[in-house]
């Protein structure tokens, strides 16, 4: 219980209580550590008390019951201790039982060693202590090794536990065979029996063996006979359990109560209950800072872990040495404490690195000043004067004491300061005289400040006067004593030459008498004392008068005391004798103080007359004379001969006796003095002057002054300071003493170290040393001392006179200086003072520097400057191969030397230079070299801060492991596992991705998977043609409408699908392309930077039959493939790349006319129109729909995974506000429908990021493209023409041009400008014009085909939703089936951002109306839409395009294009039909009006057709430059015409529309004569 | 190139032995790694061990004695050649397991050096991915043994060290000094 003492002090008593009552009942529950668990001991003590009656009756009833309620508490309290410890079972410290236990303990231990000793004898000596202990119950435990165990005892204790002394024979012998049995078995099957017995004694808890003890131990006549036998067996278990304890912890776990038991006995755990206070003498605690010593704040800890710690120590021997004296731990260093208690650790040299450095010792000693300089320090021990030296004789004793009076008197002769301040008493005098002269001579009006200031002075006068005066008294007493003292000495000095017989030494006082004018004295005697005896006299009137007025405050209070007590007492008269009582108590209490006594008058009669006492003491009496003293070394000494012989002996010592000296330098000795003889006025000259070579640091100058054998004394010499040296130093004495003990029986001499007989003191050998220490300086005047060394570093630190001298404590700025190198402790008060000081004069310092520098080291460790640098060839290529410009980025070996650096010839600035010079051409290239370069402006602006960013590896980039299967894989593995299998129609399979910036992938293919292609345009049917085609007329019309194969081209490489027959052929074959990167390395930079274009081609196949002679077509096959293009599409890499794979059905571009084609194939008479429908079931198109569509689906191997986006936060100048429900409304639903991204922020040029809605406002199109009246504006062919318009400005994809890390949003102002953007340019152009136009109109973000995340515009016209492609001008009602819109993610206009929440995300589905909540989340909801306002311009200007530039342009493309194709015609002669050209050229215009149809072109070209076979097409395109145009119409494979006699006819027009944009038409055809 | 100045660097050495506790039927995979201004002008840059069992006796030691032999030319001692080791096991399946990885910079000091390495493979993410990677003998590998050779990247791995290979190599240098630069503490002027 003595923690639970602890714990609560203030139920100690009752905690007693309930001890003594436990004891008494035998209770054996357990102790119980937490606090809940003693409140509910409480709550059963309590019962057992009451409980407590019945049981002295020794009731079975109550003991049952009282058992049963011990357990059900008990219950409780582990449950609870389990809870509270978090399922360790808490164990309890050593109770009052166990420390009964343990007196028992000692006694098992034995018994089991003594193995020879019967059992029975054991048994017998362990009842006894039993019954002594009264209470045990619970087996002994100890720690023992298994071997040694003995079972035996424990079986002893048990068994006797088991039944009383007298009943034991029957069951011992059992137990002793069951001993026997168990001992001769293994140790592993004993354990494993003990086990098996645990598992049982588990069922039955305790109850049984509390039920059985009670019966057996305590009660024996209680039944207990007949259940011996049969218990005894219950108790084995319990005995094996603690054994089994002691060597298996891993039992521990299962059972708590047992393991409480048992640990409690083994282990000591603390709790976390407060020690009680240890200290360290066994006496009361002193707190330390009660006393006001600084004791510093204790480390904060854990109280438990505290409390723990303490009651550690308190169990441990010699712990209370970490008690304080205040009673608590040591936790901290003592603050007072100057040497770390921590250890020196010592560092282990390598030795195998030489470092060449300057030696610094940790030690104080030897510490280096350093080589370099030359420092020498000049000792001179010139004298060595004793006062006392053992050869003294009495008299010389005597003398020395008279000199030293002397000296004093001198010294007091020259400061002269009675006199001083007499002549002060005077003149203070005199200055009262005239302040009371000025003061009396006007009224005495207080009211005036001048005469308010001459009061204040006259009392400051009067104090000051008096202060003198008693000064001046006391001065003068000295003085007269002291010239008595010199007297008394002379005259003792005087008679012990007499009485000796002879003189020792020759000194000798002189007394030299001025005779005085007594008259005149007299006069300034009496005046002196007339005066003090006035000032004496007022200042006791003040002094009473002072006394008055306290006396006087005294009485009145005293007086209003009396008046209430009087009052009092009437009004207690009146009252009833009831109160009688009360009032006899507030009699007493109010009993009247003693009446306050008047101070008395001050009496003058006596004055006078201690005035006159006291002068006479002090001061000289006038007429007498003045004594002046004079010692002089006059007197002869006696002889030598004439002496007695003792004296004989004495002086003849002093000629013995010799000394020398020794000079230690830091306590290493540098120099000795001969040896000097002891003169007779007791003095060594030694006049030596050691010059000391110094290199390390001086901490300590000793002299030691040695006798023949012995050391005499030791003396410091003063450390000289830097600035003293041999010219300026002065001669120090330094006083010095030694205690060693010389007697000289037979002599004279006193000796030293007695006590000297006369008057009880002890002669000690003294004397002063004459001496100095300087630095020494040399011949030019420097001093040779160490520089301004750190000694307070060193050493001393925290001492202000030990590191700066008590010379200097004056000097303030050098105490300063101190304070700031100190580093003292600021929570120390010992140094407040001193901080204060600090900060004081920090305060008034000016500051030197106001700025801070980082890298003012920085230049030094440059090792060439900048500029060289610059001009190294070498290095400029390494800096830029290391910043990873493309150029040199695969550069290898650079250059050992910079004149070997040859092939670096351009910076980057001058490349550019380059490349903006070699495209000077037209107007348009010019214009087009400008938006390059602004481009990659902004592009070097996002690269900077992408590059700053490094890309992040995450850990699938580095290492490869499997996915660890969760719920939703499992699941979906399951789930194929029973979905219906279908063999015939596969499915792709998910490939893992590989991220390429770790990996080095060696080869990348593009696999493009050609599938199906629908509605392609059929041939004609010409007469001619069809003889020549088909070679069999019969089969000819059902099978020959179109050969049609698929032409891939990446990097000008091609491959082919095989030929398939029919306008919606199937190919279903997978094609492979190699992908070239730059330096073969695919790093994801150089994936980014491949702008190339994928480009797929529909082309027809066409057999020419070419055999020229018919009689040879039964044995010979002469033809040629032809092959005429039929449409194109185009993919850039990029999207490729950023979508890792596109799949899909792409709308082919196929020419409005296709000479020889016929695209509308309900024209066609053959086609039934079943064939028609079940076409268009088969392909879900309409047959409204006249355009082409290719299915494929492409992807790169391996996979590759782009480097996500950049999530930067970028600068904005968006409200916080705002950006917060940015980022909050993204999380909501980003990620929850799948793969739908919303966004409210987007970067815009000056890479700021942008709230979306601000790009969106209305803005005029090119006023020739709104008609005036406004009815017709919301027509659709007008606004089909806008999107052309928007359509043909040029497209680049800034995402990939900007390192994919971010999309830059342009203004559509810029976006005019610069003529070049991507998708949501294009949308928000278009967007904003519909709005110009007062259509509603929002703006889809989502993904579409082929270009991956896209813009497209929606209009809600009053014909219905139609979705416009921005970079095709094309658009879509959204009631039709297909889209090249896959999927919508969100939608957003001027106002505001909807998230698209539904089921599903393909427009065709969906839902457009966004007021629909169910459908649509916006972003503002209700009433807080702030209506952002716009980033855009109000109104757009345009530039009217130059006419005659266009039409150069013109003319200068046709030249191009027609000297590209000869070019590519190589081989063969490429000749024109001019008047092919003309009629072609008259159709452009009117194709790009949209004014043409068939028939026209027809019979436009009949007159061309009649001749001859005519293929052609027109091509439309948006203008950006030449080269992609070319390489379209290279695309085309116009130019693979094989026939000899083949024509070309090429045309171009160009249609400006405003601002430089311009549609690009081109018509190619090829012309065969017809035979 | 060839009038250019450069200076060469020859190593000669073997994978002597492995100290791989628990383990036994090892190879290891060796190459040597240099930087961009590196050429190797002969020798193997790659190579793998045979198969070797532990020794029987206490020291239970894997000997390989695979040789390396190289020789490169440089013209910037930055990206100064390292050696790169992936031990293999099998395990007791068969199944071809990584038991380490490890790096080391070729001593840059002419003379002959004994070199240990100790080697670490990536740990699993999870103790699920651990055990599944147990049973199926997929233990975590890097993407690219090289990955060693960087400091890019390590901060997001995990891996266990186990197991330490020795080392023998002689260093040879030629016209290093020429180019300026001192890889001895013993310069010779």
């Amino acid at each position: 219980m003595i923690e639970v003492q602890r714990s609560e002090p203030e139920q100690l008593s009752l905690k007693q209580q309930i001890a003594q009552r436990r004891r008494d009942l035998n209770v054996t529950t357990d102790t119980i550590a937490s606090e809940s668990a003693l409140r509910e001991r409480e709550i059963l003590e309590d019962s057992l008390s009451k409980s407590r009656s019945l049981e002295s009756s020794k009731l079975v009833s109550s003991m049952m019951q009282r058992r049963q309620m011990r357990k059900q508490t008990l219950d409780q309290s582990l449950g609870k201790s389990l809870r509270t410890e978090g399922g360790i079972p808490s164990i309890p410290t050593i109770n009052v039982e166990d420390q009964d236990l343990d007196k028992s303990q000692l006694k098992p231990l034995s018994s089991s060693v003594n193995l020879s000793a019967s059992i029975r004898d054991r048994l017998k000596d362990r009842a006894k202590i039993q019954q002594d202990s009264a209470m045990q119950k619970e087996p002994v435990r100890k720690l023992r090794g298994l071997r040694n165990r003995d079972l035996q005892t424990r079986f002893d204790i048990e068994s006797e536990d088991s039944g009383p002394p007298e009943e034991r024979p029957a069951g011992d012998d059992e137990i002793t065979e069951d001993h026997t049995e168990s001992a001769n078995q293994s140790t592993t099957s004993l354990r494993w029996k003990m086990m098996a017995k645990r598992g049982k004694i588990a069922e039955e808890p305790e109850e049984k063996i509390d039920e059985y003890s009670f019966f057996t131990k305590v009660y024996e006549p209680v039944g207990s006979h007949e259940k011996q036998p049969k218990k005894s067996t219950l108790i084995l278990p319990e005995v094996d359990d603690t054994n089994f304890a002691q060597y298996d912890s891993l039992y521990v776990i299962t059972k708590p109560e047992v393991v409480n038991r048992d640990a409690s006995l083994r282990l000591f755990i603390p709790t976390a209950a407060p020690a009680e206070t240890v200290t360290l003498h066994g006496g009361a605690p002193c707190f330390l800072d009660d006393e006001g010593i600084y004791v510093g704040e204790p480390p904060g800890v854990n109280s438990s872990n505290w409390n723990k710690m303490e009651q550690r120590l308190v169990q441990t021997e010699g712990g209370k040495k970490w008690f304080g004296i205040d009673g608590n731990m040591i936790v901290a260093p003592d603050p007072l404490k100057q040497i770390s208690s921590r250890p020196m650790i010592d560092f282990e040299v390598d030795h195998t690195i030489q470092r060449k450095g300057k030696c610094i010792s940790l030690t104080q000693t030897g510490k280096f000043i350093g080589e370099s300089s030359v420092n020498q320090l000049s000792v001179n021990i010139s004298q060595v004067q004793f006062s006392h030296h053992p050869l003294f004789s009495k008299e010389h004793v005597l003398v020395s004491r008279l000199r030293d009076l002397y000296a004093q008197y001198t010294s007091r002769q020259r400061h002269n300061l009675a006199s001083h301040l007499g002549d002060r008493l005077q003149s203070l005098r005199n200055a009262v005289q005239e302040l009371k002269y000025t003061l009396g001579a006007k009224p005495w009006d207080m009211s005036k400040p001048f005469n308010k200031d001459c009061v204040a002075n006259l009392e400051d006068y009067s104090e000051e006067i008096r202060n003198v005066r008693e000064m001046w008294d006391i001065e003068c007493l000295k003085d007269k004593n002291m010239i008595r003292n010199i007297l008394t000495v002379w005259k003792e000095i005087k008679s012990l030459r007499e009485s000796q017989g002879f003189i020792a030494t020759n000194a000798k006082i002189l007394v030299y008498k001025e005779q005085t004018n007594f008259a005149k004295e007299d006069k300034v005697w009496q005046k002196q004392i007339k005066s003090t005896f006035e000032e004496k006299k007022e200042e006791l009137v003040a002094e009473y008068d002072v006394k008055m007025k306290i006396h006087a405050n005294e009485m009145a209070e005293w007086k209003m005391q009396a008046r209430e007590i009087k009052r009092k007492m009437k009004s207690d008269k009146k009252k009833d004798a009831a109160a009688a009582e009360e009032r006899e108590e507030t009699e007493n209490t109010g009993v009247l103080p003693p009446k306050p006594v008047a101070p008395a008058k001050p009496q003058t009669s006596s004055l006078l007359n201690e005035i006159q006492n006291n002068a006479v003491k002090c001061r000289k009496v006038p007429g007498d004379p003045i004594l002046t003293i004079e010692l002089t070394h006059t007197v002869t000494i006696t002889p030598i001969e004439e002496c007695p012989p003792t004296e004989q002996k004495r002086r003849k010592d002093i000629v013995k006796s010799s000394y020398y000296g020794k000079l230690f330098y830091n306590n290493s000795e540098v120099t000795r003095t001969p040896n000097v003889n002891l003169t007779s006025d007791f003095s060594l000259s030694f006049g030596e002057t050691a010059c000391l070579q110094v290199v390390h640091w001086p901490e300590s100058i000793k002299f030691e002054l040695w006798g023949v054998s012995e050391k005499l004394s030791e003396i410091f010499l003063v450390i000289p300071p830097n600035d003293r040296h041999t010219g300026n130093a002065e001669l120090d004495s330094l006083e010095f003493s030694s205690s060693h003990k010389v007697t000289y029986p037979n002599s004279t001499a006193v000796g030293s170290g007695v006590p000297e007989t006369a008057e009880g003191r002890i002669l000690l050998t003294s004397g002063k040393l004459v001496g100095s220490t300087a630095w020494v300086k040399d011949s030019s005047g420097k001093i040779l001392a160490p520089a301004r060394q750190d000694i307070a570093a060193s050493f001393g630190r925290a001492d202000p006179i030990h590191s700066i001298g008590a010379r200097s404590l004056n000097d303030m700025e050098k105490v300063i200086q101190w304070i700031s190198e100190a580093k003292l402790d600021p929570n120390d008060p010992r140094n407040a003072p001193l901080l204060h000081l600090m900060n004081k004069t920090r305060k008034d310092a000016p500051s030197e520097s106001k700025y801070f520098r980082l890298d003012h080291l920085e230049k030094s460790t440059y090792f060439v400057s900048n500029e060289e640098m610059e001009n190294d060839r070498r290095f400029r290529l390494l800096s830029l191969r290391s910043q990873g410009v493309p150029e040199y980025k695969p550069m290898k070996m650079v250059p050992l030397y910079s004149s070997e650096v040859t092939h670096f010839e351009y910076t980057q600035t001058e490349r550019e230079e380059k490349v903006s010079l070699k495209e000077e051409g037209d107007v348009f290239e010019h214009h087009r070299a400008a938006v390059v370069r602004f481009m990659k402006e902004i592009q070097e602006k996002i690269a900077s801060r992408s590059r700053k960013v490094r890309p992040v590896l995450e850990l699938s980039d580095v290492v490869v492991e499997d996915q660890v299967p969760d719920i939703s894989t499992l699941g979906r593995s399951i789930a194929k596992l029973l979905e219906p299998r279908h063999p015939l129609r596969p499915q792709r399979k998910e490939r893992k991705k590989v991220t390429n910036q770790a990996v080095g992938i060696s080869k990348v293919d593009l696999l493009i998977n050609v599938s199906q292609a629908q509605c392609l345009p059929i041939r004609r049917r010409t007469a001619g043609t069809e003889q020549r085609i088909n070679l069999d007329p019969n089969t000819a019309r059902s099978t020959i409408q179109l050969r049609p194969f698929v032409e891939v081209t990446f990097q000008r490489k091609s491959v082919v699908t095989h030929v398939a027959d029919g306008p919606n052929p199937h190919w279903n074959q997978e094609l492979v392309l190699p992908l070239n990167v730059i330096n073969n390395e695919f790093s994801a930079n150089n994936l980014r930077e491949i702008s190339d274009i994928v480009y797929f081609n529909v082309f027809d196949e066409l057999i020419v039959d070419i055999l020229q002679d018919d009689r040879l077509r039964d044995t010979n096959i002469h033809q040629r493939l032809e092959r005429r293009w039929l449409g194109s599409f185009q993919i850039p890499f990029s999207t490729i790349y950023l979508n890792s794979r596109i799949e899909g059905k792409f709308k082919l571009n196929v020419p409005s006319t296709l000479m020889g084609y016929n695209k509308d194939h309900g024209l066609l008479p053959q086609f039934s129109s079943e064939m028609l429908m079940s076409q268009t079931s088969l392909t879900g198109q309409s047959l409204t729909d006249k355009n082409s569509y290719l299915t494929i689906f492409i992807t790169v191997e391996p996979p590759l995974a782009p480097q996500p986006p950049l999530r930067e936060v970028f600068e904005t100048n968006e409200e916080p506000r705002l950006i917060r429900a940015a980022a909050a409304w993204e999380l909501l639903y980003n990620g929850k429908y799948g793969a739908r991204n919303v966004r409210s922020l987007v970067t815009d040029v000056n890479g700021k990021s942008v709230f979306i809605t601000r790009y969106i406002s209305p803005q005029n199109p090119p006023h020739d493209l709104v008609p005036e009246d406004r009815t017709s504006r919301t027509n659709l062919t007008v606004l089909q023409k806008i999107a052309k318009f928007v359509s043909l400005i040029p497209y680049y994809q800034d995402s990939i041009a900007f390192s994919g890390s971010c999309d830059i949003w342009a203004t559509s102002e810029l976006f005019l400008k610069m003529l070049a953007g991507d998708e949501e340019e294009h949308a928000i152009l278009l967007c904003n014009y519909f709005l110009h136009m007062g259509i509603d109109s929002y703006i889809i973000k989502g993904v579409g085909i082929p270009e991956g995340e896209t813009c497209y515009v929606l209009t809600k016209l009053p014909e219905g939703t139609v979705l416009w492609n921005p970079s095709t001008g094309d658009y879509h009602p959204q009631s039709r089936p297909y889209h090249s819109l896959v999927s919508v993610h969100f939608c957003f206009n001027n106002e505001n951002i909807w998230a698209n929440t539904q089921l599903y995300d393909d427009p065709g589905r969906l839902d457009f109306n966004f007021g629909n909540s169910k459908s649509w989340k916006p972003f503002f909801s209700g009433r807080e839409n702030p209506r952002l306002s716009t980033v855009q311009i109000s109104r757009l200007d345009y530039i009217e395009t130059n006419l005659s530039a266009i039409q150069t342009l013109e003319s200068n493309l046709e030249k191009m294009l027609m000297d590209k194709m000869m070019e590519w015609r190589e081989r063969h002669v490429t000749r024109w039909n001019r008047h092919c050209r003309v009629v072609m050229r008259q159709l452009l215009p009117r194709l790009e009006a949209g004014t043409l149809s068939e028939e026209d072109q027809t019979s436009a070209m009949s007159e061309i057709m009649s001749s001859h076979n005519v293929t052609g097409f027109p091509i439309n395109m948006r203008y950006s430059d030449a080269s992609t145009i070319i390489e379209t119409v290279f695309s085309t494979n116009v130019h693979v015409a094989e026939d000899p006699q083949v024509e070309f006819a090429m045309a171009v027009y160009i249609h400006p529309y405003a601002n430089n944009v311009l549609s690009v038409w081109i018509y190619v055809g090829t012309l065969t004569k017809k035979y | 190139m060839a009038d250019n100045s450069l200076f060469l660097v020859m190593i000669t050495g073997q994978v002597e032995s492995a100290d791989f506790p628990l383990y036994d039927d090892l190879y290891c995979r060796v190459s040597v790694v240099y930087g961009a201004d590196w050429l190797l002008v002969s020798g193997l840059e790659e190579g793998t061990s045979q198969i070797t069992k532990k020794t029987k006796d206490e020291k239970q030691k894997f000997v390989w004695n695979f040789p390396i032999e190289v020789t490169l030319k440089s013209t910037n001692p930055h990206g100064w050649p390292r050696l790169v080791l992936a031990v293999y096991g099998l395990d007791a399946f068969g199944r071809d397991v990584v038991r380490g990885y490890g790096s080391v910079l070729f001593p840059l000091v002419p003379g002959s050096h004994k070199l240990q390495m100790s080697m670490f493979v990536p740990e699993s993410t999870s103790l699920l991915q651990k055990f599944t990677s147990w049973l199926l003998g997929t233990r975590p590998e890097f993407v690219d043994p090289k990955f060693v050779t960087q400091s890019d990247g390590r901060e997001v791995t995990r891996v266990r060290s186990q197991g330490s290979v020795s080392i023998s190599c002689n260093i040879m240098t030629k016209d290093i000094a020429t180019a300026g630069y001192v890889v001895s503490s013993t310069v010779k002027t």
